[in-house]
């Protein structure tokens, strides 16, 4: 038992030394200059959505058509099947890293760590407004980052490939920047991980259940399709105008 | 500005200002909604009859085709009308009604001075806006007289609202409608010169579906941002600055 604390305090040791390191490494990086850390604020904060939005649709239009692959590793069906997985596993990781987040009292670096913050102040003090500070483990973004990246491997390698190394990077931003430690983004990265492992196990238990959405699609396009943009435009504002509406029907404002 | 142009702005201002939840709803509405309704609407016109061409890309035969055309049609008249409305509103400088007419506003004063700072006092004349909507109006009505006049109507509704919220005059909304109408009626009238460029253009659609479709979703997801990423990119590539 013994052992066992000594390692568990070791372990924890240095992983609060490593994630103090790369914290530092990374805020140094994206604090090089004012116009770096500008460009790291709007492209960390938009543009994983985006481009999660549009890895979506890349998903939904590959694969070849009919039963069997020629081209690709898979069909257009099972492509499809797998968007259905990766946006069923993205709600299940946000459930699950927020309900992490309201466990784990973890204070995000810009509220405890001394940072390189190259902006005047009074830009950097609205930018902290819009956060919460506490509840950084684990990141919501690393969810959605490394689900999208996860599901475009299980369809394409090479593009999952890049879609990894394209989450490290948007990673590294919001490290630096002081919105997460590295460890919240592992730990993000896991929990989608993990909920996309659990939903593509039991995704031939629920492909029936994929096909009928997907046959919608087929049979009502004119309905479907422009649902699918609206999902997916909103997904790319993170949300906003679901959380905006529902703010607006109850009369006070809903965090997301 | 004649008188009916500030009567009508008062009136519908009273309409909105009814209470702060209306005031809000009209915000709210009059912002993003519109563009992404826009965009909607294109993707519906897109996949309405399927999601493949026929292989003899004829209009008369094939209304996926004749469908896809008139998506590229009304794109090419409204970006052409939204451009225009831009550079007149530079050339003639028509302050907003919010700059001097006193309005109802019943929000927080520096809720409202955000609005205010977001949209600027000048530059009303036309309205960029109405253009893009008139031009998608104008390509409904390509499709189906029906579907043509849910256009106006969804169109004056949304042009209304921002009358109310002081955006805009009146007349700012009747010159960006006839400037979008313009712009596709351009787009109309030289799209046979313009088919050796856009049926490939189309094919690729069925060729790479995947790679065609994940890039007409930047495409929408910019309209939705009123071209602020395209007018960017000019920006960043040419050095043209589009104002707005």
């Amino acid at each position: 038992m013994e052992i066992l604390t000594a390692w568990a305090t070791w372990l924890l040791h240095w992983t609060l030394v490593a994630d103090t390191a790369l914290l530092r490494w990374a805020n140094a990086w994206v604090a090089r200059s004012p116009k770096a850390f500008y460009r790291a604020l709007e492209i960390s904060h938009r543009a994983p959505w985006v481009l999660a939005a549009v890895a979506l649709v890349w998903m939904w239009f590959w694969g070849d058509e009919g039963v069997v692959p020629v081209r690709h590793r898979l069909t257009r069906l099972e492509s499809r099947r797998r968007v259905l997985t990766v946006i069923i596993s993205l709600v299940g990781g946000f459930f699950g890293a927020r309900a992490l987040q309201a466990i784990i009292p973890r204070l995000r670096p810009v509220a405890v760590a001394p940072l390189q913050v190259p902006i005047p102040p009074h830009v950097w003090d609205q930018v902290r407004a819009s956060l919460e500070l506490q509840g950084a483990f684990p990141s919501d973004h690393a969810v959605l980052l490394f689900v999208i990246a996860g599901g475009l491997y299980t369809v394409c390698r090479r593009l999952g490939w890049f879609a990894g190394l394209a989450a490290v990077y948007f990673s590294i931003l919001r490290v630096g920047l002081g919105f997460h430690w590295p460890t919240d983004m592992v730990g993000g990265a896991l929990v989608g991980w993990g909920a996309l492992a659990l939903v593509i196990f039991v995704e031939r238990h629920v492909s029936r259940l994929w096909d009928w959405v997907i046959l919608l699609f087929y049979r009502y396009p004119r309905v479907l399709y422009p649902l699918g943009f609206v999902f997916l435009f909103d997904l790319s504002q993170k949300f906003s105008a679901l959380f905006g509406l529902i703010s607006w029907v109850l009369g006070h404002e809903v965090s997301h | 500005m004649g008188l009916w142009d500030y009567t009508l702005v008062l009136w519908l201002n009273q309409l909105i200002a009814y209470n702060e939840r209306t005031f809000f709803a009209a915000l709210f509405l009059s912002d993003r909604v519109p563009w992404v309704l826009c965009s909607a609407v294109f993707v519906a016109l897109w996949f309405i009859h399927g999601e493949r061409m026929a292989r003899s890309l004829d209009e008369t035969q094939d209304p996926v085709y004749r469908n896809r055309l008139v998506v590229v049609t009304i794109l090419l008249g409204a970006v052409f009308a939204f451009i225009v409305a831009r550079i007149l509103n530079v050339l003639w400088d028509r302050p907003r009604p919010l700059a001097w007419m006193e309005l109802q506003v019943p929000i927080a004063p520096e809720i409202w001075q955000e609005v205010v700072t977001a949209v600027g006092l000048g530059e009303a004349f036309p309205s960029d806006h109405t253009a893009f909507w008139g031009a998608v109006t104008a390509g409904l009505f390509l499709i189906s007289r029906r579907a043509g006049w849910a256009g106006v109507a969804c169109t004056t509704f949304f042009a209304a609202l921002r009358v109310a919220l002081g955006y805009h005059y009146p007349s700012d909304m009747v010159a960006g409608f006839a400037l979008g109408l313009i712009g596709v009626a351009l787009a109309y009238a030289i799209r046979r010169r313009l088919i050796w460029l856009v049926n490939p253009f189309l094919q690729l659609f069925d060729h790479r579906p995947a790679l065609m479709y994940a890039f007409a979703m930047l495409v929408l997801l910019d309209i939705t941002q009123r071209f602020a990423w395209l007018f960017g990119l000019l920006a960043i590539l040419f050095g043209v600055h589009i104002p707005g």
